[in-house]
């Protein structure tokens, strides 16, 4: 009989690659996986906001009815928030996480397949309500009694609290893999406090999930049980508290913002350490301002609060801790200030995000000490004050951090660079736009127009600044479509990346890029921090 | 060592520029156009417009005024710090851009700077902290001893207003009032929130910072207004529902005699109707079980037991109607008579019946004459 020889680097069958990606364990399939949901749920949410934008253009508009627009501002809320800033992260730190710190992969490869699928099946259960014309519409807070069995009865608020259910699993498992595999999978010789600054900060973003999370899925399973067991929990006309879920909720999303921004914060501390060319300027001090904003995040949450009518007292405590968080923040923008200075700068893409990242977040900052100082709060909160902050903060912070992390490492992901051009254009575009769409929206704030309203009257002095908002909306949406259309091209154009193409010192870049499936060849041993610089005879220390 | 952005590509930043901003103005331009939902019952003048541009730094009470300050202390500090901080890093960024690598200087931090800048910020923190419980505490401080309360009532979507110390000699009624809130100059104005459904939120930009309404708790909140003669926009802030866009109020401060004036009116029994009027049909109507209006509203001294919808005695009195959103003219009060759910979808105004418009016509004659 005739042997028949298969070639060992065979092309798979297309059914065998989708087969493979589908029941995947690799962590950095797995993180790939992440990002690409996420990026969807990115340009849904984006596309919502145009929507929203569009309709809030000019006085009385009549694009969309009001019904519509509640469910628009909740789906585009609780997207940005469950759906892509906060997985956004797992996906980064699933590909990165373990080569920074020279494992093979995740500590438990399973559990981090499943929290991947937790969080693909707790978008399709959210999004599938659009199926079934019952659209989540009480706002990405969900305050009852609105959302309650009286006043939401049809099943709009379910698809929000099941999808919420499986999204703060796929959360909490992740974050148990990302601190089991931070403290023991680390390289021989790499301590803890020496853990590149982006793992540092994924490792106490996770201790944050593991304890906030849990109070998110308490909130949203009492909210289950008053809409269908026939609890009472937050029904005050038969005696619950309705601001029992205010402060459920908050000490949750409180925290929830840090861990939307601390990752952030670690990935431009390495892209901005690396284009530098300088060591990160007080290593120990950012990493411990993290553990002082992970500890003061949970003491901070009735600051949402200060309008429902609490005491002096309590309202003094909140008041206090929001303004004390400004100084670990402080900490960490004047040492990245500091990174920089006598250091030999590469303006790249990845560099100018990183730089707009910091210049914005100054804002964000600044007007959330204002927000803390709780007579001012009376006046500008609920108003587009603070929706300009929450986007200072979330837009101009978060995802400035993650447009930067993209195009410091898509090559390590891909093998071929990204193109620069189409990069900057992409970063001046956005920045220009986000600044045209919200520092308006401190004005209009200023001038008394609240949030979330579907509409508004003429004479009062709103259209104008509304209208540049709605500009720089768009204006955002062009960058977000060069950034695609940059990829695409770049991913033609294939120009190889090396292993190293930054000259970056962090040891995912000493394997070649993409990474071979087992990661390193031979596990390093890494005995100081910025290995990949520090062997090199040119480096100072 | 990548080129600096050429010329070339600031000319396409420009033109991607240019043209989004041409393309947003001419789809809020078609979106003007088209027909919708919206009050598209009403000619152009209905909505309501504002008498003045609202704004929380132009304050017309005694606390909106010491929280006006304060905001703009705050400002001031943070716009030093903003220059600053954003003045060094820019100049950082311009200083040391393009050098060649082996000018980066190898340092890993400095004790003494990480010690500065911990403890300046920290200074200037507790600086604001102080200012901040100064504020909290002037502000509650009553300005005058001359006080009235008021009992604020939200419901989706519109507010009523009570005044528990103005009532009929017989002490069996107190004045109430619908999405209008008249207030003396110079008087501590007491409003307790409560209120009948969801969360609500009572703000009026000008006289003082928002308080939620939640149902089970009774909030407390005070102004002193200082500026007489203008309606001033109040607004529901705490997302409530569909038309929480639309739950709107407004505040009439008015010297001492008008407020004693308006009280005095407001207290007087409803002047029959004559008999073979138009109103006296009306009124008719109003009674009408098969109509509806009963079911939900009251006239003191006329009829109706719901307490649901606004309480409609001295309604002509009234500057607006459905929520504070339109005027109060005999036109827009027929348009709202025939289609409410058109003027404001999802408000809880719904009719048995559509209304005739003879019904109408006498209904509207008949509300006219309450004032």
């Amino acid at each position: 009989m005739a042997t028949v020889t298969r070639p060992l680097t065979a092309e798979k069958s297309t059914l065998a690659v989708i087969i493979d990606w589908l029941t995947t364990v690799d962590h950095k399939k797995i993180g790939i996986m992440y990002l690409v949901l996420n990026m969807f749920f990115f340009v849904l949410a984006g596309v919502m906001a145009l929507l929203i934008r569009t309709q809030l253009a000019w006085s009385n508009l009549k694009l969309i009815d009001p019904d519509r627009y509640n469910e628009l501002f909740t789906m585009h809320g609780t997207s940005m928030i469950f759906l892509v800033i906060v997985p956004i992260w797992a996906g980064f730190a699933n590909y990165i996480l373990p080569l920074q710190i020279g494992a093979r992969d995740m500590a438990f490869p399973r559990l981090n397949a499943f929290s991947f699928w937790l969080l693909f099946f707790g978008g399709l259960v959210m999004y599938s309500s659009y199926l079934f014309d019952s659209v989540p519409n009480g706002g990405w807070t969900a305050y009852p009694p609105l959302t309650g069995p009286q006043y939401t009865p049809g099943p709009n608020i379910d698809f929000w609290i099941l999808g919420l259910h499986l999204v703060g699993l796929s959360s909490l498992f992740g974050a148990i893999n990302f601190i089991v595999t931070t403290l023991n999978l680390r390289a021989p010789g790499m301590k803890l406090l020496e853990v590149p600054m982006f793992t540092w900060s994924m490792f106490v973003t996770s201790a944050m999930v593991l304890f906030s999370t849990p109070m998110l899925t308490v909130a949203i399973t009492l909210l289950l049980a008053d809409r269908h067991f026939g609890t009472h929990f937050f029904q005050a006309s038969q005696g619950g508290d309705p601001l029992l879920w205010q402060n459920l909720f908050w000490f949750y999303s409180h925290p929830a913002v840090y861990i939307m921004i601390l990752p952030g914060m670690g990935a431009i501390s390495e892209v901005l350490q690396t284009f530098s060319r300088k060591p990160l300027f007080g290593y120990r001090f950012i990493a411990f301002s993290s553990v002082f904003i992970a500890v003061l995040g949970f003491l901070v949450w009735a600051h949402h609060m200060f309008q429902v009518g609490s005491s002096l007292a309590v309202n003094a405590f909140f008041a206090g801790m929001t303004m004390i968080i400004a100084v670990p923040t402080g900490i960490k923008i004047f040492n990245w200030i500091a990174t920089m200075y006598g250091g030999a700068l590469r303006l790249t893409s990845a560099m100018l995000f990183a730089i707009g990242f910091v210049t914005m977040f100054i804002i964000g900052g600044l007007s959330g000490v204002m927000l803390g100082s709780v007579p001012v709060n009376w006046q500008v909160h609920q108003t587009y004050f603070v929706v300009a902050h929450i986007h200072y903060v979330l837009y101009g912070g978060s995802v400035f951090a993650i447009f930067a992390s993209f195009y410091y490492w898509i090559p390590k992901m891909t093998g071929w660079m990204m193109d620069e051009k189409l990069g900057k254009l992409h970063f001046w575009v956005m920045l220009f736009g986000f600044n045209l769409a919200f520092f308006p929206q401190h004005i209009v704030g200023l001038l008394g127009m609240p949030r979330r309203y579907y509409t508004y009257a003429a004479g009062q002095g709103w259209e104008i600044w509304n209208l540049m908002s709605t500009l720089g909306a768009f204006l955002i949406a062009t960058s977000v479509l060069i950034f695609i259309i940059n990829f695409f091209v770049s991913a033609r154009a294939a120009k190889s990346a090396g292993a190293n193409p930054w000259e970056a010192p962090t040891i995912e870049w000493a394997t070649s890029s993409p990474p071979p499936e087992y990661n390193f060849a031979k596990i390093p041993t890494v005995t100081r921090m910025n290995p990949l610089w520090e062997e090199h005879p040119d480096a100072g220390h | 060592m990548k080129a600096p952005v050429s010329s070339r590509w600031w000319l396409l930043f420009g033109i991607i520029i240019v043209i989004a901003l041409i393309g947003t103005g001419g789809l809020v331009w078609f979106t003007m156009g088209q027909p919708g939902p919206t009050l598209a019952a009403c000619p152009p003048a209905c909505p309501y417009t504002f008498p003045q541009v609202p704004s929380v730094l132009a304050p017309e009470s005694v606390e909106a005024e010491q929280i006006a300050s304060l905001f703009w202390l705050i400002v001031g500090i943070a716009g030093v710090i903003f220059v600053l901080v954003e003045g060094v890093l820019i100049w950082t960024v311009l200083k040391f851009k393009n050098r060649p690598a082996e000018q980066a200087l190898q340092i890993h931090g400095n004790t003494k700077l990480e010690i500065a800048w911990t403890a300046a910020p920290a200074v200037i923190l507790v600086g604001v902290m102080g200012l901040t419980f100064r504020t909290m505490v002037d502000v509650r401080a009553p300005a005058t001893s001359r006080s009235i309360t008021v009992n604020a009532v939200a419901q989706q979507f519109w507010w009523a207003f009570r005044y528990p110390e103005y009532t009929t000699p017989d002490g069996s009624r107190a004045i109430v009032t619908a999405s209008e809130l008249v207030v003396p100059v110079n008087t501590v104005i007491e409003i307790k929130l409560e209120s009948k459904d969801v969360e609500h939120g009572f703000w009026v930009p000008e006289l003082f910072g928002k308080m939620d309404a939640i149902p089970g708790y009774l909030n407390q909140m005070k102004f002193t207004p200082t500026t007489v003669g203008t309606y001033y926009a109040g607004q529901c802030t705490q997302y409530c529902g569909t038309q929480h866009a639309q739950m709107r109020f407004a505040v009439k401060v008015v010297t001492q005699a008008e407020f004693d004036a308006w009280v005095a009116s407001q207290l007087e029994p409803a002047v029959e109707p004559a008999a073979g009027s138009l109103a006296e049909a009306g009124k008719a109507a109003f009674l009408d079980a098969r109509n509806g209006c009963i079911a939900c509203h009251v006239i003191d001294g006329a009829g109706g037991v719901g307490l649901v919808g606004p309480n409609l005695t001295n309604v002509a009195e009234r500057q607006f109607l459905a929520g504070g959103i339109i005027a109060n003219t005999p036109d827009n009060l027929a348009r709202w008579l025939a289609s409410p759910q058109t003027v404001k979808p999802g408000n809880k105004m719904v009719l048995p019946t559509k209304l005739d418009q003879p019904t109408i016509d006498a209904l509207v004659a008949y509300l006219e004459t309450l004032n």
